[in-house]
């Protein structure tokens, strides 16, 4: 498929009608005689006259077309006769079919009216197009539009049926179409009349046209004087129009005009799962105007590579779903690309394409170095810190690295390396392109020194299926001076040089019963399980909630400016909101797993997900507060004091995450997943999930 | 785009004909063609994998017929009305799209949903192995009560005349589109010398379908003339495959289900035509049962018992639309036609790429993809992005260095094929081993290297069985990242435990191939014993076939250190200054990766990176950016070394590393594969060079070899 936005272009356009007489035939084609009619050699003489009168620019245009399709034509029309005006039942629907190495597609037109000679008047604008050289889709809406148009413009005004000079569509004296309009007509288009009237100006309409307009539509004369005066004019223009500028607008008189413009038709965008992360390749910001869908312009902000759809939609408090429907948009119009959470703990594993890092004039490995390139106080500073939410609108330059990287590194870099061989002193530029770091960065002569490209080349292929980012890093420390990991890893991601390893929990006792075949028991099972648990763990799981909000209104001011990198999971900051709400639904699904009475769960799972929206503000709240999974537990004594009804809501509620967990383990979610969806830290749902027996971890 | 799931958005085939009293629709499959019949298209949902997984086959065809018939069933008609509303319906067909796009819900409806399908589909089975039969039956009432004449309300008449072309528009494709529906085939027309082929050069005249069917067909061109049967005056026959394709990817459905079914259907019935009069016999036999049964339900299941040509198309409908393959029996001979699906990738499909779960990652996958044999996956959203390298001229037989992984168990295949049971091909299935490769098993069958391959071609191409590097405990797995764990596990779990019922299970098994804080390990290193080696390396090639590990493999390039350049440029200044400034710039052909400019950078002794800025002006202002000096040069294609790279391999070689007489011919032997392109494996497997030597080797050039693992 072609991936430009090239359309395949015309070949030819005609227009054809079924005539009284003569049946079906070409009134008017472009380029010329490009589809053999067999009167055609009769008319070629006349045709050839009437060319002298266009003006010469189109002439040469036509000439050549002419030459190279003089003996045969494209396809003889006589063969298709039948497709182009199809019987009347098949009428008025787009058709194409397919002739020698052309396809050719329409709109025939059947209608039906007492004033015409046979009762009706048939025709059909036909755009002929190469057969196998693509996809010519975006020209079919404009196509079935065209002929729907003409349709209801002859309706009203017998638009088209009149042109014809010997109206002959018209039944003898039938509604007054007088013999006068006639010949009027015959008198004005001897020999080159039609032709020559389409290059005249629209004011000087031909006196039969408007003649025919008040004699057959009386009701409409007066106000609205169809001018269309050549349909080979149009034609034309149309097959210029498109080929070349892929649209056109041609009025036809005041109120009507035939407006064509071509859109490339994109794939329909998969459904993105919550913990995938949208990175934007484009400068979003930029794009925004006041027709915006304003789930869109909330979340926009936070599209930042950071966070998951899961996360945005809390941060910018908007519905799950709909948040997933504007990145699955973005995605769809190639603003965005996805790419995983990125933590630690996450492994990351060469691709087949890693040999790519190493060709193409060494142009990856550049921009590679660009991007990734850091200070130490950088990596405190500006580099994890420049992308978070709130700085995000103070730099411009932010919208950050997709295919064409647009980051202050890369652009900055980039020029540094491109330029560099004709200017001496090109460097400088690096700095001043990036304010943030000249102004964060503490320590004013730090030597940055940018990796070599092979030690790039080597720090990608030391990434391996049984290492974490973590323990990569502690490996290759020395090496990792200057360099951004998180860009490092997302650069390498993004351009499919290594992959991310996902990991899934395995747990043995589902594993068994699944093996035994009785899934069932092992929910019951699970069911009188979880009870008994629940109740031992509440005190432990209470102290953590509280905490969170007691805290969680200081460590927002604070995380912003103290955020660093760290070896925590990054995504332990989601620290679960979901509060109050859930306490009805919960009783409902335990329930429902014990009696396998699915209809109602299945209702139930619905009804959450309003709930679930009003629930977000809580996360936003919490979500920001970044080190709670290491600071909590101390604390966490000191807090425990509260009523029982607190008591049992968190009991309810962690016996619904519970649930949800078990959920998710049967569906076979990976690790990503389930913190996402549980808003915990991987270290959280580990332990929940030891809770529930042992299971395996599998990367892949 | 979702080019790698099959869609062959087939909604019935039409069989027209045209006699001297004109055009005439002589059969339609399925009966009804209207909108209304084709929403909820359960119908004969069979599993499109391999027909090994009968246990998913029975799941849904079950549940299909259950579906289209059970309208009183409480159950049903309530949840029908759920999945309308909430529009998720074909979410759950595994023959839609939507399966495998992911769902639109947020994940715990999504997972809610699937627990639930799940132990409905168990309820169902349960209930319906009782009453199979009775259900059949049901199916097809339905089916044919909501009969109505017209085909997607066109009156067939109409569109009789409109698929049988002219003349001049058959013997060619034919594709008609009215509104969303493609009518697609091509119609066979008698020559004026009233020969259905061309006598002569009929061959030349084709240009859109494959050569070798014609070839195929071409022995003999003379039409049998015997029949003493009175004619039917058929000038032309039309078989109309009727299509709805997505609109972006229309062309590439149209294309393929011409290139792959109709054409060589087509053409299969034309030679049955020219030799045996096959067409014009069936028609008549219709024509018969036509006049004798009015009632539309009978008519139906008479003209599939009575007429081999409605049952050909009844076959091929059901088949290609379930994106199997459908063999079909024309005038008694079997052929097969199959739409390929893409189960193969050479690299990882982007995160938003859907395809068929379990496809198999390898870049070994290359060396197929210009057979034509394989179908390889697209990994980008927007077309194709990649192209495959050409290994080398002999790749034909760089297959023979490899194993084949049957897909199925070796006797229902046999007996799938329809082979002789003591056949070549027979004998062949039951001694491949995905262990040995195909040298070895010509070896030991003693069959022709030609005839070994062209079985392997045939079963790949079949979908039975797919090459892989023959399995060793010595080699390298790791889970696929493309394994079907959220999606099939669940399934496969049971599967795996009858197979291997003494084998821990399918979850711990990935996990022994999922390695913690270490490299990815040999095979060898998880098998608990000798005895269980077998078994072992059993399970392994299960988990190969179902998708669920793939082989790493080792790709190396040579890596020149900055002291070797060095001595190297000490050397050459040392012989002569002006000659080697003229070498190295004829002889710049860019196939090193350097930092910078190639040219320059030779010109310059002192590999100070002179294109780009010095460092001094850096230095006036604030953190200092430098770049590291390169040291090290990778050397992209040893094979086509320039001068001074060759320079440079020797220096390693018979200075800084003073390999032996015999590694230094193991070490020329090996050169050109050190490119990151063909794998340390396969080249062990193809050059006549031990493990041993290949280890001793790289042990002693260690610091000069840069070494990547991946699939």
């Amino acid at each position: 498929m072609d991936v430009s936005d090239g359309f395949i272009p015309i070949v030819a356009v005609f227009y054809a009608v079924f005539h009284p007489t003569e049946g079906t035939k070409i009134i008017h084609q472009v380029p010329e005689n490009s589809i053999v009619t067999t009167s055609h050699q009769r008319t070629k003489v006349v045709k050839n006259v009437s060319r002298l009168s266009m003006d010469s620019t189109n002439s040469d245009s036509r000439q050549r077309q002419e030459d190279e399709d003089e003996d045969d034509g494209l396809f003889n029309f006589d063969t298709v006769k039948n497709y182009v005006i199809p019987k009347p039942q098949l009428c008025n629907r787009l058709i194409s079919f397919k002739i020698n190495k052309y396809k050719v597609i329409g709109y025939p037109v059947n209608m039906e009216n007492p004033r015409y000679s046979r009762n009706s008047f048939s025709f059909n604008f036909c755009f002929v197009f190469p057969y196998d050289k693509g996809d010519i889709s975006p020209y079919e809406p404009a196509i079935k539009r065209m002929g729907q148009m003409f349709q209801v413009l002859e309706e009203q005004n017998f638009m088209l049926s009149k042109l014809d000079k010997d109206n002959s569509f018209f039944k003898k004296g039938s509604t007054g179409l007088s013999s006068n309009g006639a010949s009027s007509d015959i008198s004005n288009n001897i020999n080159i009349g039609i032709d020559l009237e389409s290059y005249t100006n629209a004011t000087s309409m031909s006196p039969a046209a408007s003649n025919d307009a008040t004699v057959n539509a009386p009701g409409h004369s007066k106000t609205k004087r169809i001018s269309l005066s050549s349909i080979e004019s149009l034609v034309h223009q149309i097959y210029q129009d498109l080929n070349n500028y892929s649209e056109c607008c041609i009025p036809l008189d005041s109120s009507n005009s035939v407006d064509i413009k071509l859109f490339p038709i994109l794939p329909a965008p998969i459904n993105l799962k919550a913990y995938q992360v949208p990175i934007a390749t484009v400068k979003l910001n930029s794009l925004v105007d006041v027709n915006w869908d304003p789930t869109m312009v909330k979340i926009l902000p936070f599209i930042n590579g950071l966070n998951s759809v899961k996360r945005i939609s809390e941060l910018a408090n908007a519905n799950y779903l709909l948040t997933k429907q504007c990145i699955q948009h973005l995605m769809h119009y190639k603003c965005i690309e996805i790419i995983d959470i990125f933590q630690f703990s996450n492994i990351y594993a060469p691709t087949n394409h890693i040999g790519d890092f190493l060709k193409i004039n060494g142009k990856m490995a550049e921009e590679c170095q660009a991007y990734v390139v850091t200070s130490e106080s950088n990596i405190e500073g500006s580099s994890y810190f420049s992308h978070t939410p709130s700085t995000y609108h103070n730099n411009n330059t932010s919208s950050f690295h997709g295919s064409n990287s647009v980051s202050p590194y890369s652009t900055a870099g980039l020029k540094y390396d491109s330029v560099s061989s004709s200017y001496p002193k090109p460097s400088s530029s690096y700095l001043s392109k990036s304010p943030k770091t000249v102004g964060n960065s503490p320590n004013i002569s730090v030597n940055v020194k940018v990796p070599t490209k092979t030690t790039l080349f080597y720090l990608y292929r030391s990434l391996n299926q049984g290492q974490t980012v973590k323990e990569w890093y502690i490996q290759h420390r020395k090496l990792l001076t200057s360099i951004d990991i998180r860009r490092f890893i997302n650069f390498g991601v993004l351009r499919g040089i290594i992959y991310r390893v996902h990991s899934y929990p395995l747990v043995n006792s589902l594993t068994r019963s699944i093996e035994s075949g009785d899934l069932a028991q092992y929910d019951e099972f699970l069911g009188s399980y979880k009870e008994k648990k629940s109740k031992k763990k509440v005190k432990v799981k209470h102290t953590d909630e509280s905490l969170l909000k007691t805290k969680v209104n200081e460590q927002t001011i604070k995380t912003d400016n103290k955020r660093k990198v760290s070896f925590s999971y990054s995504q332990s900051n989601l620290h679960d909101a979901r509060k109050s709400g859930f306490s009805s639904r919960e009783v409902i699904l335990e329930n429902d797993s014990e009696d396998e009475d699915e209809e109602e769960e299945e209702g139930e799972g619905h009804l959450v997900h309003p709930r679930s929206r009003t629930i977000s503000r809580n996360s936003f709240a919490s979500s920001t507060g970044l080190k709670y999974a290491s600071g909590g537990e101390e604390n966490a004594i000191e807090d425990s004091s509260d009523d029982d009804n607190e008591v049992s809501e968190e009991k309810e509620q962690e016996k619904a995450q519970l649930l949800d967990l078990v959920k998710m383990l049967k569906g076979y979610q990976s690790f990503d997943s389930i913190c996402t969806e549980l808003q915990k830290s991987r270290f959280e749902v580990e332990k929940m999930i030891e809770k529930l027996g042992s299971y395996n971890s599998v990367s892949s | 785009m979702s080019f790698n799931l099959p869609n062959p958005s087939l909604l019935g085939v039409l069989l027209v004909i045209s006699t001297h009293s004109g055009p005439q629709l002589a059969y339609k499959y399925p009966p009804s063609l209207n909108e209304s019949s084709n929403i909820p298209k359960f119908k004969d949902v069979n599993n499109w994998h391999y027909s090994s997984e009968e246990e998913d086959d029975d799941d849904d065809e079950l549940y299909g017929q259950q579906s289209s018939s059970d309208d009183s069933d409480q159950e049903f008609t309530k949840r029908d009305l759920y999945e309308y509303s909430s529009g998720t319906n074909s979410a759950w067909d595994t023959h839609h799209i939507d399966y495998y796009l992911g769902t639109k819900l947020d994940l715990l409806s999504f997972l809610d949903e699937q627990n639930q399908r799940r132990s409905y589909l168990n309820k169902v089975k349960r209930a319906a192995t009782a009453n199979k039969s009775s259900t059949k039956k049901t199916t097809a009432k339905t089916e044919v009560s909501n009969t109505d004449n017209t085909i997607y309300g066109i009156d067939p008449a109409y569109l009789c005349e409109m698929l049988a072309p002219p003349k001049k528009m058959c013997n060619t494709r034919f594709e008609l589109t009215i509104e969303n529906k493609v009518f697609l085939g091509l119609p066979i027309h008698k020559y004026d010398d009233g020969h259905w082929r061309k006598p002569s050069e009929k061959n030349k005249s084709y240009h859109d379908h494959d050569g070798d069917i014609d070839n195929e067909l071409a022995e003999d061109p003379k039409p049998d003339d015997s029949p003493s049967k009175p004619r039917l005056s058929l000038n032309m026959f039309h078989l109309v495959f009727i299509m709805n394709p997505p609109m972006i990817e229309s062309n590439y459905r149209i294309d393929e289900m011409f290139h792959y079914v109709i054409s060589r259907l087509s053409l299969v019935l034309r030679y049955e035509q020219s030799k045996h009069d096959y067409i014009c016999d069936q028609v008549k036999s219709i024509l018969t049962i036509k006049d004798q049964y009015t009632d539309e339900e009978e008519l139906q299941t008479k003209l599939l018992e009575k007429s081999s040509l409605c049952k050909l198309i009844h076959d091929c409908y059901n088949s290609i639309t379930t994106s199997k393959i459908a063999n079909l029996l024309i005038n008694g001979k079997l052929r097969s036609f199959q739409i390929p699906i893409k189960t193969e990738f050479h690299s990882l499909p982007d995160s938003t790429v859907p395809y068929i779960p379990g496809s198999y990652l390898s870049s070994t996958t290359n060396l197929l993809n210009n057979t034509g044999l394989i179908n390889i996956g697209e990994t980008s959203r927007y077309g194709h992005t990649f192209n495959a390298f050409r290994e080398d001229d002999e790749e034909e037989d760089v297959i023979m260095y490899f194993a084949l992984l049957l897909l199925d168990e070796p006797e229902s295949m046999i007996r799938d094929i329809k082979t002789d049971k003591q056949s070549n091909m027979a004998n062949f299935i039951r001694m491949v081993d995905s262990r040995q490769s195909l040298f070895k098993l010509s070896a030991r069958l003693k069959l022709d290297i030609m005839q070994i391959k062209s079985f392997a071609y045939h079963l790949i191409y079949w979908r039975r069985a797919r090459i892989i590097q023959p399995l060793s405990t010595r080699s390298v797995f790791i889970v696929s990242p493309m394994a079907p764990i959220s999606l099939k596990l669940i399934d496969d779990i049971v599967l795996f435990k009858e197979k291997f019922p003494t084998l821990p299970s399918l979850p711990h098994f990935l996990k022994l191939l999922s390695p913690q804080s270490r490299k990815p390990q040999q095979f060898a290193s998880i098998i608990p014993s000798k005895d269980h080696r077998e078994s072992y390396l059993q399970a392994l090639a299960w988990l190969i076939r179902f998708g669920y590990v793939t082989q790493l493999q080792t790709f190396i390039w040579l890596k020149i250190s900055r002291n070797i350049k060095i001595k190297v440029e000490e050397d050459l200044e040392n012989e002569n200054l002006n000659k080697k400034k003229k070498k190295s710039l004829t002889t710049s052909t860019d196939n090193t990766f350097k930092p910078t400019d190639n040219t320059s950078k030779r010109d310059q002794g002192k590999h100070s990176l002179v294109t780009s800025p010095p460092e001094q002006p850096l230095k006036t202002t604030l953190p200092t950016v430098t770049l590291t000096e390169e040291d090290d040069t990778i050397i992209l294609d040893p094979g086509r070394a320039s001068n001074l790279e060759r320079k440079w391999i020797n220096k390693i070689i018979f200075e800084e590393c003073k390999l032996s007489s015999e590694l230094t011919t193991v070490f020329y032997k090996l050169l050109k594969y050190m490119n990151g392109k063909s794998s340390l494996e396969l080249l062990l497997l193809k050059e006549n060079i031990s493990i041993l030597e290949l280890r001793k080797l790289l042990f002693e050039i260690e610091d000069y070899i840069i070494s990547v693992r991946h699939w």
